[in-house]
């Protein structure tokens, strides 16, 4: 039997490395990681600094704002098949002030009304009892 | 733990990034990472999609006089823009069509070459350069996803051979999309940053134009057997180096640049072919 809400896309895996993030995520906050030796900011989730190679780091709450910094319509779905009932949907690059960029969708909008430079801020979706997945809504 | 235990370990808690943070998102593999780098390029250089378009029709003519191409059929400006959109705004002709296919080079010393029986092509330089390990270019260590490695690896490249990209009469560039070849152009140094649209739209890009670029049809045109494709534009400037392109053949043709590319943008080889040491 297939449930009706169950979740058809691909999911994370919960590991060390990443287990604060996605409770984080749960909680509907996004946080990022910050290096304590160059202060360098990091997305996504690393046991040790990609600047300056120090483990020293700490995690903290982003604002949750960003600005879309490039997009694709995604018109056909070959690659992750799971995806197909979704198109079109925007598959996109968000500049988050605190300077980091990340993969997401922008939702809650006409796909083909999205924009570089566009504002948005965060929005979860609780995909499963576990994970929620950061995406993005314009402001 | 010891090194036994960590490697287990190792194995049991890799953080698969590229699903975690970037395919549960719904990416179409390398479609919709060079519609990324697409769609900013247009929005910082204001490029046309008509501009775009016109990779993808010199492609296509110079595979028509290619005898093992797969695309042999001319196509026009609004063929391209009518083609059906994949991954807005890459539209389905912009894309290369798989295929399968092989290529070999023979290598010999200088001093081997000389006594072969073909007249021999040297490598003169090369370079490679590298950005980052995943697919999209959202994770990069450059902050402009329209400015890429190939302008590291061609310097190197043009340094070891004491060249510039004035010298050589033709280019041949990994075209898997056409936003591939528009940044490769400008990152070899043949227009500044920014104007590699214009260029391909007002230059004479064929095999007897100012600037001979893919002339075997490259992989938008002749198609693309996955593995061996980067090596086809490297057996393509052989072929035009020796003399034995055909009714492609680029007349005098004495040096040639051939850029490889791969994820996305993210790592490039350029390689300096001459048929002289000068």
């Amino acid at each position: 039997m297939i449930l009706e809400n169950e979740y058809k896309n691909p999911l994370p895996e919960i590991l060390p490395e990443t287990k604060q993030y996605w409770e984080a995520a749960k909680r509907h906050e996004l946080i990022l990681q910050r290096c304590k030796t160059c202060g360098q900011i990091m997305y996504f989730p690393r046991i040790f600094c990609h600047k300056c190679l120090s483990d020293d780091i700490e995690w903290f709450r982003a604002n949750g704002f960003g600005t879309v910094y490039s997009y694709t319509i995604i018109h056909y779905q070959i690659a992750h098949k799971s995806f197909e009932p979704d198109v079109p949907y925007i598959y996109s690059i968000i500049d988050l002030d605190e300077g980091v960029r990340m993969i997401s969708n922008v939702i809650n909008i006409d796909p083909f009304k999205v924009k570089i430079g566009m504002r948005v801020k965060v929005v979860f979706e609780d995909v499963t009892d576990e994970i929620s997945i950061p995406k993005f809504e314009p402001v | 733990m010891d090194a036994k235990q960590a490697y287990e370990y190792g194995l049991e808690n890799a953080v698969d990034f590229e699903r975690d943070f970037d395919t549960i998102y719904g990416p179409m593999i390398d479609n919709s990472a060079y519609a990324l780098i697409k769609q900013r390029y247009k929005y910082e250089f204001n490029a046309t999609e008509e501009q775009f378009a016109s990779v993808v029709v010199n492609a296509r003519y110079h595979a028509s006089k290619f005898p093992n191409a797969l695309l042999k059929n001319l196509v026009t400006v609004k063929d391209v823009l009518d083609s059906r959109i994949i991954c807005d705004p890459m539209h389905l002709f912009e894309i290369v069509m798989p295929c399968t296919g092989g290529s070999a080079l023979i290598l010999a010393s200088s001093k081997q070459a000389k006594i072969l029986k073909n007249k021999p092509v040297y490598l003169l330089g090369g370079g490679q350069a590298f950005d980052r390990g995943m697919w999209t270019p959202a994770y990069g260590s450059n902050p402009s996803i329209t400015t890429s490695p190939v302008k590291k690896a061609a310097k190197q490249a043009f340094d070891m051979s004491d060249l510039t990209i004035n010298d050589m009469d033709f280019v041949q560039l990994y075209d898997c999309f056409t936003i591939t070849v528009i940044i490769s152009l400008e990152d070899i140094g043949c227009c500044e940053k920014g104007q590699g649209a214009e260029f391909v739209e007002k230059t004479d890009i064929t095999y007897k134009g100012t600037l001979p670029l893919n002339t075997d049809g490259g992989q938008l045109g002749r198609g693309q057997p996955y593995g061996a494709c980067h090596f086809m534009h490297t057996v393509e400037a052989a072929r035009q180096l020796m003399g034995r392109a055909g009714q492609l053949q680029v007349k005098d043709a004495k040096f040639g640049l051939v850029n490889g590319n791969g994820g996305s943008m993210a790592n490039e080889c350029t390689l300096i072919f001459g048929n002289e040491i000068p």
